[in-house]
C-alpha cells in the first residue's frame, strides 16, 4: 500500500504548475485533495512519475461571483459548499449536493475541481455541472486558456476533454434566478458509497408552472447527461404526481444503464426511475435556508 | 465497592480513544527489515519459474525467499480439530509447483524499507501456466487440472437415534435448501507480525496478535527446531480479531524464519487488499435439511447435509467449522434422531478459516430456516413451533448426543421457554408484529422475523492465571489469553478486585505474554470470560487467604477477624483504622525478609488453574425488523431485539457491547458483505469501496435484554461466553423478517440477499402494491 516512486513538485502559482505540466504531460498528475488519486497510487493502479501538488497555490480556495456566474477555484473543498458559502438558490443547491459527496473525511479534503477532472460517473458535481450548464476553464502553458461546455467536457468514465498539458483552473456556473427550485435524489447502497443512480432537476417556479426545466441523470450511464425529452414533458406544466410518474418512466425508458459489479442494467433502470421520481418530489419541498441546516 | 455485575467502564478506553494504543504496526526495532509477500494473481496454475533477477536490482533488497529455500519447513499444522487425513491438504509455506488461489504466497521479499520491499515484490516475475479454476465445490474426485489431490478434504458426521424409523413415523417431512455466500472477519487492524532473532542469546522474540500465543510459540519452536524456551511471544494491542487473526499463517512463518536466517528483525504488516485475498475466510455453505415432524409439529428427526467450500487448503482451524456446524444443528430443540454431515470441499478460492460464530451461525441459519418452513407448512405461528420443540428446564443439563471439538455437547442449563416469554413481554413483541402487519396493510413492506439460538462456548480446556502483589500494593493478573477489544482486561480486574478487596482500576492485567505464564489455551470460542475468569476467581481466593493468614501472623490477630478494603487490611468489626497496607504486607513477604511468623519465601503471589469437560451453552432469542424500499429493493434493518442469557454477566456493559457488535456484523453478513470470485477465480472485492461494511447509518438500533436465569453449573462463576451472541441468530432472523415483509414464506434461501433479488421478485409477482404505492 505504498505508491511507486515519483518526483514531487510543489508550485506556488498556477503558471508554475502549468510549466511543470507542460514538461511532463501524461507522465504527471495534479494533486489537489488526493481523495481519488492517492488511493489509486497506493494500490499502484496509477503510477505517475511526477506529482504536481497544487495545495500551495494562493487564493484558490474561495469562490467569487462575477458576470452572473459562480466561479469555483481549483482548491475549493466539497465541505466549503456545505455552510452557505454561496448565496441564493444556487448556493442551496450546492449545499444540498455537498452533503451527498462521499464521507466526511473525503468532503474535508477533496476538491470540487478535482471531482470534475476525475469524471466519475457517480459524481454529484459532474451531474450538477452538466445540468447547470457550467463552463470548465482549462489552461495550458503553451496555448493559454479555453472554456469547455460541461456537456462536451465528460467523454467517458474518468475521461475528460482536458489535454495532457491542461489544468482545470476554474469552473463557472451561471447563477440561478431567485425563484429557481431544485430537487436531487441519489440511490446509494450505503452512506458514502458511490451512488447507483442519481437525478437532479432544476426549474423556475413560474406562477403554477415549471419553466426553464433542466433535468439530468448521473451514475447511470458512463457520463452524466441532461434528458431533453423529460425537460420537454415538464416545461410549462404544473407539477403533479401523475406528471412526475410519467417523466420518471420516460427517463427510465430512455437511458442505457451501465452493467457493473454493483448493479445490472435492469435494476439500474428501476433505480433511475426511482431517482428521477424522488428528485422531482423533493423539488416541491420548501428549500431550507442554509442557516437552518443542522 | 462491588465490581462484578456492574457495567463499569473499560480500563483501556482512554488509551484507545486517545489513539495511544500500541499495535503491531507501531512496533519498530532498529535494523529491522520489511517483508512483502509475492502472491499468485491466478487462481489455478502450474508454477513454472520465479524470476528474481530484476527484483534484486531494487536498492535496499536484502533477500528473496521462494519455495526452494523453505522446502524443509513443514506445512502449517492444524491447531483445532486436527485429523491425520488432512495432511495432504495443508497449505505449504510457499507454493512450489502449483498455485491454487489468487493471493497464495509464492515468494517473500525482505528489504530495508517497506516501499523497497513492495517495489521489488512487483518485479518478481511469476511464470505461470494457467489451468481451469474450480470455483464451485464439486463432488468429483479431483479437479482435472490439479489431479494429485481430491476435492473431498474431510467429512464430519454427527448422529444419534434411529433416523429411518423417525422419518418412517413422520406425519410430514419438511425440507429446505439454503446457501450462504463467502464472508470474512474484517477487523480494523489487519494481520501483522514483528520477529527478532537474538543470535547471542538464542531467543526468537515475536510480537503478534495471539489468540493462541502459547500454541503459536510451540508451533514456531517445532518448525524452527528450537526449544520452547527459545521462543517468546508477546501480544501488543489488538484491533479486533473476530476469528481472522492470531492463527499462524505462511506470512508469520516466513517473517520468523527470515529473521533467524538473515539475523535481522523482520516486520510484516498486511494491507487491506491482502487481508481480503489471503486471510482466512468463512461461511460459503450450501445445505439440504429435512425435518421429520409429527402431527403437532414436534420434531422427530433432522437429516442435514452441509457442503462447506473450504477454498484451496486446510489451515490451522482444521475441521473445526464442519465439526461445529454438524454438532450444533439440533440447537435448543428436542428430537429423537439426527444425522448431520458436513463436507469440506476444496476449490480454487482463498482458504477458509474462522469468523465469529464459526459453525454455530451456519447451523442456526440452516435450522431456523427449517423451523420457519415447518411453521409455514403446518400453518402454526413460527414462535409457537419453536416453543413446542424447546427443551424444557427440567431436562437440564441436557446431553445433546453429539460431540464438538472432542467435547460432549451438553446444554449445561437453560430456561428456554421463559426467555421467549420474557423477551416477548419486555419488548412487546406482539405489538411490534401487529404494527408491522398494520404497515403492510397500508402498502409498506415491513416484516418481523425471529431466531432462537444456542451457542457453544468454552468447550473442554484448561486455563491458568497468576496473581502477584508488589510493594505498592498493586495487584497484577497474568493470563495467556488476549485482549482483542472484547474487554477481557476489565472483566478480569473486576473479578479479582472484588475478592482481593481492591479497586478494579488499580489492578494491572498482563495478557498474551508467553514468558509470564507457561501455558494457556488462549482466546477463542467465547472462552475467555468463562475459563480465564474462573481461573482468576480461584487465584484471587487463594491470594485472599494468603493475605489474611500472613496478616494474622504478623499482627497476632485471628485471620477471621480481618478483612481487606480498598487495598488495606482492617479489622472486620471496626469501621475505621487501617492496620496494614497490602503493599507493606507484600514487601514483608518478599524473599530475604525475615518475618517472625507466617508464610515466607516467594513473595505475595497466587495461582489459579481450571480444567473443564463441560462446555457452556448461552442462548438467546433474536428478533429483527426489516423495511424494504419497494422502488429500489433496499433492505433496512431499523430495529433488532435480543434476549440473551449468559448465566452471569460479570460486566453487563461489555456483554451488551458484544451483542450489539455481533448483531451489526450478522446483519452485514446477511445483507451486504460478501467475498465472491469470478468464474476464473478472481476476487471481486478487494477494498472497502466494494466490500460494503455497514456504517452507523445502516446499523440497527439494538435493544438488549440480558438474562441471568440459568447460571452455568460448569464453572463457579456461573458464566457463559458472550462473544457470539447477537451474531449467530441474525442471518435467520433477517431472512425470516424479509419473508414476512414481502409475504412469501421461504423466499430467502440464499444470503446475502441483494436489493436486485428483491426487485426481481416484486416484478415477477405482478399484482403487487408497487403501482398503487406510487399514487
Amino acid at each position: 500500500m505504498r505508491a511507486a516512486a515519483f518526483d514531487y513538485h510543489a508550485p506556488q502559482t498556477i503558471d508554475e504548475a502549468l510549466k511543470i505540466l507542460a514538461r511532463h504531460g501524461v507522465e504527471s498528475r495534479i494533486l489537489a485533495g488526493g481523495q481519488s488519486l492517492v488511493p489509486a497510487m497506493t494500490a499502484r493502479h496509477a503510477r505517475p512519475a511526477h506529482i504536481i501538488d497544487i495545495n500551495r497555490i494562493g487564493q484558490a480556495e474561495r469562490p467569487t461571483i462575477s458576470g452572473g456566474r459562480l466561479r469555483i477555484p481549483p482548491l475549493m473543498r466539497h465541505i466549503d459548499f456545505a455552510g452557505g458559502a454561496v448565496d441564493g438558490p444556487l448556493g442551496l443547491l450546492m449545499a444540498d449536493l455537498s452533503h451527498h459527496v462521499s464521507t466526511l473525511p473525503v468532503r474535508l479534503r477533496g476538491t470540487f475541481c478535482g471531482a470534475i477532472a476525475q469524471a466519475e460517473p457517480a459524481s454529484e458535481w459532474c451531474l450538477a455541472s452538466v445540468v447547470l450548464g457550467a463552463e470548465m476553464v482549462a489552461r495550458s502553458a503553451g496555448r493559454g486558456g479555453r472554456a469547455i461546455e460541461a456537456a462536451d467536457f465528460f467523454e467517458t468514465i474518468q475521461t475528460t476533454a482536458l489535454a495532457d498539458d491542461e489544468m482545470l483552473v476554474e469552473v463557472q456556473i451561471p447563477l440561478l434566478p431567485a425563484y429557481a427550485r431544485h430537487g436531487f435524489y441519489e440511490v446509494t447502497p450505503r452512506a458514502g458509497s458511490f451512488a447507483l443512480a442519481m437525478a437532479l432537476v432544476v426549474y423556475d417556479e413560474d406562477e403554477d408552472e415549471m419553466s426553464d426545466v433542466r433535468l439530468g441523470i448521473g451514475a447511470v450511464e458512463a457520463v452524466p447527461r441532461r434528458i431533453p425529452e423529460a425537460e420537454a414533458l415538464l416545461n410549462h406544466r404544473p407539477p403533479s404526481k401523475r406528471l412526475f410518474r410519467e417523466v420518471s418512466e420516460a427517463v427510465a425508458d430512455l437511458v442505457q444503464p451501465m452493467d457493473d459489479e454493483f448493479a445490472d442494467p435492469v435494476w439500474r433502470r428501476a433505480l433511475t426511475r426511482t431517482a428521477v421520481a424522488r428528485a422531482l418530489e423533493r423539488s416541491l419541498r420548501r428549500p431550507l435556508d442554509s442557516a437552518e441546516r443542522p | 465497592m462491588k465490581h462484578v455485575g456492574r457495567a463499569l467502564p473499560r480500563l483501556d478506553d482512554s488509551v484507545h480513544l486517545e489513539g495511544r494504543g500500541r499495535f503491531v504496526a507501531d512496533i519498530d526495532i532498529p535494523r529491522q527489515l520489511h517483508m512483502r509477500v509475492v502472491r499468485s494473481n491466478v487462481a489455478c496454475a502450474k508454477l513454472i519459474n520465479v524470476d528474481m533477477s530484476e527484483a534484486y536490482h531494487v536498492p535496499g533488497v536484502v533477500a528473496i525467499l521462494t519455495a526452494e529455500e523453505v522446502s524443509h519447513l513443514r506445512p502449517l499444522g492444524v491447531r483445532l480439530a486436527p485429523a491425520p487425513a488432512l495432511d495432504r491438504f495443508l497449505q505449504p509455506v510457499l507454493a512450489s509447483t502449483m498455485v491454487r488461489y489468487v493471493g497464495e504466497p509464492v515468494a517473500a521479499v525482505f528489504a530495508e524499507s517497506a516501499a523497497a520491499a513492495e517495489d521489488a515484490a512487483e518485479l518478481v516475475g511469476l511464470e505461470l501456466a494457467p489451468l481451469e479454476a474450480q470455483t464451485v465445490p464439486r463432488a468429483v474426485e479431483a479437479n482435472p487440472a490439479d489431479p494429485l489431490r481430491g476435492n473431498a478434504a474431510a467429512s464430519v458426521t454427527k448422529s444419534f437415534g434411529d433416523l429411518n424409523a423417525a422419518f418412517h413415523e413422520a406425519d410430514r417431512i419438511v425440507e429446505v435448501h439454503v446457501t450462504w455466500a463467502r464472508d470474512a472477519a474484517m477487523p480494523m487492524e489487519t494481520r501483522g507480525i514483528v520477529a527478532d532473532w537474538d543470535d547471542a542469546r538464542g531467543v526468537l522474540s515475536v510480537w503478534g496478535p495471539g489468540r493462541a500465543a502459547h500454541w503459536n510459540r510451540d508451533a514456531l519452536a517445532a518448525m524452527l527446531d528450537l526449544p520452547r524456551s527459545a521462543v517468546v511471544w508477546r501480544t501488543p494491542h489488538v484491533g479486533g480479531g473476530f476469528g481472522a487473526k492470531g492463527e499462524l499463517a505462511s506470512e508469520d512463518i516466513l517473517a520468523c524464519y527470515g529473521a533467524r536466517l538473515l539475523e535481522r528483525p523482520v516486520k510484516w504488516v498486511e494491507d487491506r487488499r491482502e487481508h481480503m485475498i489471503a486471510a482466512g475466510q468463512a461461511r460459503d455453505i450450501r445445505a439440504t435439511a429435512r425435518a421429520a415432524i409429527d402431527s403437532s409439529a414436534r420434531l422427530l428427526a433432522l437429516d442435514v447435509d452441509v457442503v462447506i467450500d473450504q477454498g484451496a487448503y486446510v489451515r490451522a482451524e482444521g475441521t473445526m467449522v464442519a465439526d461445529l456446524v454438524a454438532a450444533m444443528l439440533p440447537g435448543p430443540y428436542r428430537m429423537d434422531a439426527l444425522r448431520a454431515e458436513a463436507h469440506l470441499r476444496l476449490t480454487n478460492k482463498t482458504p477458509a478459516g474462522t469468523f465469529r460464530g464459526a459453525g454455530r451461525a451456519e447451523a442456526a441459519y440452516i435450522r431456523e430456516r427449517l423451523m420457519d418452513e415447518i411453521a409455514h407448512r403446518t400453518g402454526i405461528d413460527p414462535m409457537e413451533v419453536r416453543r413446542r420443540n424447546l427443551i424444557e428446564p427440567g431436562a437440564m443439563p441436557f446431553e445433546r448426543g453429539t460431540e464438538a471439538l472432542g467435547c460432549r455437547v451438553t446444554l449445561d442449563s437453560g430456561r428456554y421457554q421463559s426467555l421467549v416469554d420474557q423477551t416477548t413481554r419486555r419488548f412487546s413483541l406482539d405489538v411490534i408484529r401487529r404494527r408491522a402487519q398494520h404497515r403492510r396493510a397500508q402498502g409498506e413492506l415491513v416484516g418481523v422475523g425471529a431466531a432462537f439460538v444456542v451457542d457453544a462456548s468454552a468447550p473442554a480446556g484448561y486455563e491458568h492465571v497468576k496473581l502477584t502483589v508488589d510493594r505498592r500494593g498493586t495487584v497484577e493478573v497474568i493470563t495467556g489469553a488476549v485482549e482483542e477489544g472484547q474487554g477481557l482486561v476489565t472483566l478480569l480486574a473486576q473479578i479479582v478486585a472484588d475478592i482481593v478487596g481492591v479497586d478494579y482500576a488499580s489492578v494491572r492485567v498482563t495478557t498474551g505474554e508467553t514468558v509470564r505464564i507457561p501455558f494457556a489455551a488462549g482466546s477463542q470460542l467465547a472462552r475467555s470470560s468463562v475459563m480465564v475468569g474462573t481461573a482468576a476467581q480461584h487465584a484471587a481466593e487463594t491470594l485472599r487467604e494468603k493475605i489474611l493468614s500472613a496478616a494474622a501472623a504478623m499482627l497476632s490477630i485471628p485471620a477471621e477477624k480481618l478483612t481487606i478494603q480498598a487495598g488495606r487490611i482492617k479489622q472486620a468489626d471496626r469501621h475505621f483504622g487501617t492496620i496494614l497496607d497490602l503493599g507493606d504486607l507484600a514487601a514483608a513477604m518478599e524473599p530475604g525478609r525475615t518475618m517472625r511468623t507466617g508464610p515466607r519465601g516467594a513473595g505475595l503471589e497466587a495461582e489459579g488453574f481450571v480444567t473443564t469437560s463441560m462446555m457452556t451453552a448461552p442462548y438467546g432469542l433474536v428478533v429483527a425488523v426489516t423495511e424494504i424500499d419497494k422502488d429500489t429493493g433496499f433492505i433496512r434493518v431499523p430495529e433488532v431485539y435480543v434476549g440473551y442469557d449468559v448465566g452471569n454477566a460479570i460486566n453487563p456493559g461489555l456483554v451488551e457491547a458484544q451483542i450489539v457488535g455481533g448483531v451489526v456484523q450478522g446483519m452485514a453478513s446477511a445483507l451486504s458483505t460478501t467475498l465472491g470470485v469470478t468464474e476464473s477465480g478472481d476476487p471481486l472485492r478487494v477494498n472497502f469501496a466494494d466490500f460494503a461494511l455497514p456504517t452507523a447509518r445502516e446499523a440497527p438500533t439494538v435493544h438488549v435484554m440480558l438474562v441471568e436465569d440459568s447460571p452455568s453449573p460448569a464453572n463457579v462463576l456461573g458464566v457463559k461466553g458472550a462473544a457470539d451472541g447477537g451474531l449467530t441468530g441474525m442471518a435467520p432472523a433477517v431472512a425470516a423478517a424479509i419473508d414476512d415483509a414481502i409475504g412469501i414464506p421461504g423466499f430467502v434461501h440464499h444470503l446475502p440477499l441483494t436489493p436486485s433479488d428483491i426487485i426481481q421478485q416484486l416484478r415477477a409477482r405482478k399484482p403487487i402494491t408497487f403501482e398503487a404505492a406510487a399514487e
